[in-house]
C-alpha cells in the first residue's frame, strides 16, 4: 500500500527521515586561517561503534549547514542534521569573548554514521552563505551505553526542543534502530505430539505465541491445554534465545500432559514481536490463526467458537479481537479507537476505551470496532498467503496490530470484537524488560510516527464521516 | 478400604504437626478392621538411604518414604511432571487406594492431586495446614516487611510483599492453583478460621468440612503432679515449638520485661523450642539477649522429644501460644487441653478459635508484650483464674475419625462388603 499524505510538518518529518542532497564544503587542506568556528564537542555516545550521538554547542548554527569531519579535513565530511537545543549558557560564553549574540540557539545534537571505526580526531564545519568555518581540530572521546539509553538521550533532547518532540527524535533516534530488521533464522522447529493422539491432523485454529523475555508462561498455557479444544494446535515461538532452555525445560519435563499438538520454533535471535508472529503464522496449518500474546490467559476457551463462528458466517469480518481483563478485574482491552494525543504532538495514537475501569462489558456481546489488539487476535490464514500478518518495521511491539487492522479495513473487511469474562491480559510484562521510560518513549514515538505517516489520512477521513471526535 | 495417607514428611524425622497429624491419623485407621492404611512420607533421598525414589520406613512395608521431583515454590507445583507421573504410576500401581489423603502437597506438587485422580481414579482427600495455596510467603499470611497480619491475598498486594514477582504473576499463580485443586473431592481443615480464609480466597464452600486433627491412640495425660512436685515459689509460663520470628517467643520475653519486679520475681519462662539454630543471626541474637537481660527467672531447654510433652506440659503452670501468625490448629493446644494446663494464646486465627476465653485459658492482644504482662501480672496477682476442665481425648478423637471415615465413604464401602 502507498503512503498517504498527513499534515505539512509530517510530510516534513518524511523528508528528513531520508538524507538530503547537499554541497560538501570544499575546505582546502592546511587552510588554518578557516579555524574561526566558535564552537565545542561536549561528548559523543555510541551502542555499536558506528552510529555516533553528538552533542555541543556552534555559534549560530541556524545559518548554515554544520559537518562533522576527520581532524585531517581528508575524506568527505558527514552532514550533520542537528536538532537545535537553547544554550543561554553559551551566549554568556560568546558575549565574554566580544561576539555579537542574537539567539541562545547554540545547543546542538546529532545522529551520525559511518562504517569505519571513528578517528579519534575531528573538527566541525559550518557552511553558510557557500563559505566553510572550521573548529580546530579535537579529541573525540566516544562513550559506549545501552541503545535503549541512548534513545532515552533522544527524549531527553527532545523534550528541551521548541519545536515538536516527534520531528527530533525521528531525526536523531531513527539512525539508531534497524529498519526493518532482517528476519531471524529458524534454527529448530521441535514438534510435540499428544500421547496416544494420531498425528498430522489438519487443525482448525492455529494458536501462535511469542515468548521473548519470560518463559514461564509456556507453563500457564500448556495447563491451558486440558480446557481448549482438540483441533486445535499450538505454536509457541521462541524470540529470544536466552529462552530456548527454559522452555525445552518446561515442555520436557511434562510431555505427558500435552493434550494438541505443540511446537516450540526456536529463532536464532531476538527478531521482534511481528517477525516472531509472522514466523509462527509460516508454521501453521490451521484456516483460522489466533495470535496470543504470551502473558494472555483464558479461564476457558468458548471465545474461540464465538470468534471461529464469526469469521466462518461473515466473510467481510477480517480479524475478531476479544476483551480481556487485567488480574484485578478491570478492562485491559475492550477494542480500540484513535485519538490525537497531544503528548505525542497530537499524532493518532491507539485509544483504549475504559481501560483500567472495573469491567463490566456494555452491550452488544460482539461489535464492529476501529481496531483490536493483537494480544488476542483471531484471522483467516488465508488473507496472509504470504504469512506476512505484521509490519516488521514496527520496532518492538507497538502499533503492529492497529497497522494490520487499517490494513484488514484497506481491504474492505471489518474488526469483530467479541465480549467475553474468561480472558485476562497480563500486559506489558514481558515488555517491561526491554527498556527503562524513555528508551521506551522513543520508540513508541517512533513507531507512532510510522503509523501516521501510513494511515493519517484514512483515519481522518473515516473520523470525518463518522462524525467522530478528533 | 486402601487409605493411602500422604504427608509431607515422617514425624519421626520431621516433627512438625502437619505431619504428627497425618501420622496420627494412620495409626487410628490402623484400628480399624477392614481397613488397609498405608503412611506415604516424603522424604530426602538421603533418607531412603539407597537409589530407588521410595523405601520403607524402618522396613516397614505400611510406612513408606518418597523423594518426589523437584518442586516449585512459587506455583506449588512439580517442575519434573512426568517424572511425578512416573512414580504416581509405581505408587498406584502399588498401593492401589481408594482414597488418597493428603496432608499437604509442599515438595510433591499440587500437580500430584491430579495425577493420582486420573491413574488411580480414587476419592481424593487434601487436607490444610496453612496458607501456602493463598500465600507465597511461607503460607503465614504476614507481610514480608514487617511481618504485620495480612487478611488478604490479591495480585498487587502480594507484588508489594516480593517485588520480584509481578501482580500478574501472582494472578496466575492463583489461576494454576486453583486448576490444580479441581480434582480433589474433599478438603479438609483443622479450624474455622482456615476453612474462612480459604473460602474467602475462593475455595467453594460446599468442598471444604472442619474436622479436628487426631492426637495419636497413645497419648495420655498423666496423673496430676502432687502439689509439692511443681515449684511453688514460681509460676511457670511454657513455651512449646520453634523459636522462629513467627512463634512469638520475644513477645513473651518481651512481656517479662514490663512486669513489676516483685511479678517478675514470682515468674520463670521455660522455652522448649525448636531450630534457633537454624534462624537468622538477627533474631538469634535477638532471643539471647532477650533471655539473659530478662528480669525473670528464663531457662531454654531446646527441642523436646514429642512423647515427653504431656510430662512437660504437666511441669508448667501455663503454656503460651504468643504466635503472631493467624496459626491453624495448633496440636500443642489440644495437647495442652487434654492435659488440662490453661493456655495464654494470642488473640487471632487459629489460637482465638481453639482456646476459649476465660475456659481454656487467656488470650492477649497477638503480638503485643504489653498485652501479654498485663495478663501474666493478672494471672501471678491471683486477680486472674483459670481451671480448664480436660478435654475428653477418646471422645474427640472417635469424632474426628468417624468425620474422616464419613468423607472416605467408609459407610458405603462396609455396606458393599456385607452384600
Amino acid at each position: 500500500m502507498s503512503p498517504t499524505e498527513g499534515p505539512n510538518w509530517l510530510a516534513r518529518v518524511r523528508g528528513l527521515a531520508t538524507p538530503r542532497e547537499d554541497t560538501p564544503p570544499t575546505p582546502i587542506p592546511g587552510d588554518e586561517a578557516a579555524e574561526t568556528l566558535d564552537c565545542h564537542l561536549d561528548g559523543a555516545r555510541t551502542t555499536d561503534g558506528q552510529r555516533l550521538v553528538i552533542h555541543g554547542w556552534v555559534a549560530g548554527i541556524d545559518t548554515g549547514t554544520l559537518f562533522l569531519a576527520d581532524a585531517d579535513r581528508a575524506g568527505t565530511p558527514r552532514r550533520l542534521d542537528p536538532v537545535v537545543t537553547p544554550r543561554a549558557d553559551v551566549s554568556a560564553h560568546l558575549v565574554n569573548l566580544g561576539r555579537r549574540v542574537t539567539t541562545d540557539r547554540h545547543g546542538f545534537v546529532a545522529t551520525v554514521q559511518q562504517d569505519e571505526p571513528w578517528p579519534s580526531m575531528m573538527r566541525l564545519c559550518l557552511v553558510a552563505d557557500g563559505k566553510a568555518s572550521w573548529s580546530p581540530a579535537f579529541e573525540v572521546k566516544i562513550e559506549r551505553i545501552p541503545l535503549m539509553a541512548l534513545l532515552g538521550i533522544t527524549i531527553a533532547v527532545a523534550r528541551q526542543c521548541s519545536g515538536r518532540m516527534s520531528e527530533a527524535v525521528e531525526r536523531l533516534a531513527r539512525p539508531l534502530v534497524n529498519q526493518p530488521p532482517a528476519p531471524p533464522t529458524v534454527v529448530e522447529v521441535r514438534v510435540f505430539e499428544p500421547p496416544g493422539a494420531p498425528v498430522h491432523v489438519t487443525p482448525r485454529v492455529s494458536v501462535v505465541i511469542p515468548f521473548y523475555g519470560e518463559g514461564h508462561y509456556l507453563l500457564d498455557h500448556l495447563v491451558a491445554q486440558s480446557r481448549a479444544p482438540m483441533d486445535i494446535e499450538w505454536i509457541m515461538v521462541c524470540d529470544d534465545p536466552r529462552l530456548a532452555h527454559e522452555l525445552t525445560q518446561i515442555i520436557t519435563s511434562r510431555r505427558s500432559a500435552i493434550r494438541q499438538t505443540t511446537s516450540i520454533v526456536y529463532l536464532g535471535a531476538n527478531g521482534g514481536f511481528a517477525h516472531a508472529n509472522n514466523i509462527g503464522v509460516a508454521h501453521a496449518k490451521g484456516r483460522y490463526v489466533l495470535l496470543m500474546n504470551s502473558d494472555v490467559y483464558c479461564r476457558d476457551f468458548s471465545f474461540l467458537e464465538r470468534g471461529v463462528s464469526i469469521l466462518e458466517q461473515d466473510q467481510r469480518t477480517g480479524g475478531v479481537g476479544f476483551s480481556m481483563q487485567f488480574e484485578d478485574g478491570t478492562v485491559q482491552h475492550d477494542g480500540m479507537t484513535f485519538r490525537r494525543v497531544p503528548w505525542f504532538d497530537d499524532l493518532w495514537a491507539s485509544e483504549h476505551p475504559r481501560k483500567g475501569m472495573p469491567h463490566d462489558w456494555p452491550a452488544p456481546p460482539e461489535s464492529n470496532v476501529e481496531a483490536v489488539t493483537a494480544a488476542l487476535m483471531l484471522l483467516r490464514r488465508a488473507d496472509f498467503a504470504d504469512a506476512i500478518v505484521f509490519d516488521p518495521g514496527y520496532i518492538v511491539g507497538d502499533f503492529e496490530d492497529a497497522d494490520l487492522c487499517l490494513r484488514l479495513r484497506e481491504m474492505g473487511k471489518t474488526i469483530a470484537l467479541v465480549r467475553t469474562d474468561e480472558i485476562w491480559h497480563l500486559e506489558r510484562q514481558s515488555v517491561r524488560h526491554i527498556a527503562d521510560n524513555d528508551g521506551r518513549r522513543a520508540i513508541t514515538l517512533l513507531n507512532c510516527l510510522r503509523f501516521n505517516t501510513r494511515w493519517d489520512a484514512m483515519i481522518e477521513r473515516d473520523h470525518r464521516e463518522q462524525g467522530r471526535e478528533s | 478400604m486402601r487409605v493411602a495417607i500422604i504427608s509431607h514428611g515422617h514425624p519421626a524425622v520431621s516433627a512438625g504437626g502437619g505431619e504428627r497429624a497425618a501420622y496420627s491419623l494412620f495409626e487410628h485407621l490402623k484400628t480399624i478392621p477392614g481397613m488397609e492404611p498405608v503412611f506415604v512420607a516424603r522424604a530426602d533421598p538421603s533418607e531412603i538411604a539407597h537409589d530407588a525414589w521410595f523405601g520403607a520406613f524402618r522396613g516397614r512395608p505400611d510406612e513408606l518414604l518418597w523423594a518426589p521431583p523437584p518442586y516449585d515454590w512459587f506455583r506449588r507445583m512439580s517442575v519434573s511432571h512426568d517424572v511425578l507421573r512416573m512414580h504416581v504410576r509405581s505408587l498406584v500401581d502399588h498401593l492401589r487406594p481408594d482414597v488418597v489423603h493428603f496432608h499437604h502437597y509442599i515438595f510433591f506438587g499440587l500437580d500430584v492431586l491430579g495425577l493420582f485422580k486420573e491413574l488411580a481414579d480414587c476419592r481424593t482427600i487434601l487436607t490444610l495446614h496453612e496458607y501456602a495455596l493463598i500465600c507465597h510467603h511461607d503460607g503465614q499470611m504476614v507481610k514480608t516487611r514487617d511481618l504485620r497480619l495480612c487478611s488478604h491475598a490479591s495480585p498487587a498486594e502480594c507484588h508489594a510483599c516480593f517485588p520480584e514477582y509481578s501482580a500478574g504473576r501472582f494472578f496466575l499463580r492463583t489461576r494454576l492453583i486453583g486448576h490444580q485443586l479441581e480434582p480433589v473431592d474433599r478438603f479438609v481443615s483443622p479450624s474455622k478460621f482456615l476453612r474462612d480464609r480459604h473460602v474467602a480466597w475462593g475455595l467453594d464452600p460446599g468442598r471444604i468440612s472442619v474436622v479436628e486433627n487426631l492426637l495419636p491412640p497413645g497419648f495420655r495425660a498423666p496423673a496430676a503432679v502432687a502439689a509439692d512436685g511443681t515449684r511453688q515459689d514460681r509460676i511457670r509460663f511454657g513455651f512449646f515449638g520453634q523459636l522462629n520470628r513467627y512463634k512469638g517467643a520475644l513477645v513473651l520475653l518481651d512481656a517479662v520485661k514490663h512486669l513489676p519486679q516483685e511479678i517478675a520475681d514470682q515468674v520463670e519462662i521455660v522455652l522448649f523450642g525448636a531450630k534457633l539454630e537454624q534462624q537468622q543471626q538477627e533474631f538469634q541474637d535477638a532471643v539471647t539477649r532477650a533471655i539473659k537481660d530478662s528480669r525473670a527467672r528464663v531457662s531454654l531447654f531446646g527441642p523436646y522429644q514429642h512423647g515427653d510433652l504431656p510430662a512437660l506440659l504437666r511441669g508448667v503452670n501455663w503454656m503460651v501460644i504468643p504466635s503472631t501468625w493467624w496459626e491453624n490448629s495448633p496440636l500443642v493446644i489440644q495437647e495442652a487441653r487434654v492435659v488440662g494446663v490453661p493456655i495464654l494464646a494470642s488473640n487471632i486465627g487459629g489460637m482465638a478459635e481453639k482456646v476459649r476465653d476465660g475456659v481454656d485459658g487467656l488470650h492477649f492482644l497477638a503480638g503485643s508484650a504489653l498485652d501479654l504482662a498485663a495478663k501474666i501480672e493478672s494471672i501471678v496477682s491471683k486477680r486472674t483464674s483459670v481451671k480448664p476442665v480436660p478435654l475428653d481425648l477418646a471422645a474427640q478423637n472417635a469424632a474426628m475419625l468417624d468425620a474422616h471415615l464419613d468423607l472416605y465413604g467408609w459407610s458405603d464401602a462396609r455396606r458393599k462388603l456385607a452384600t
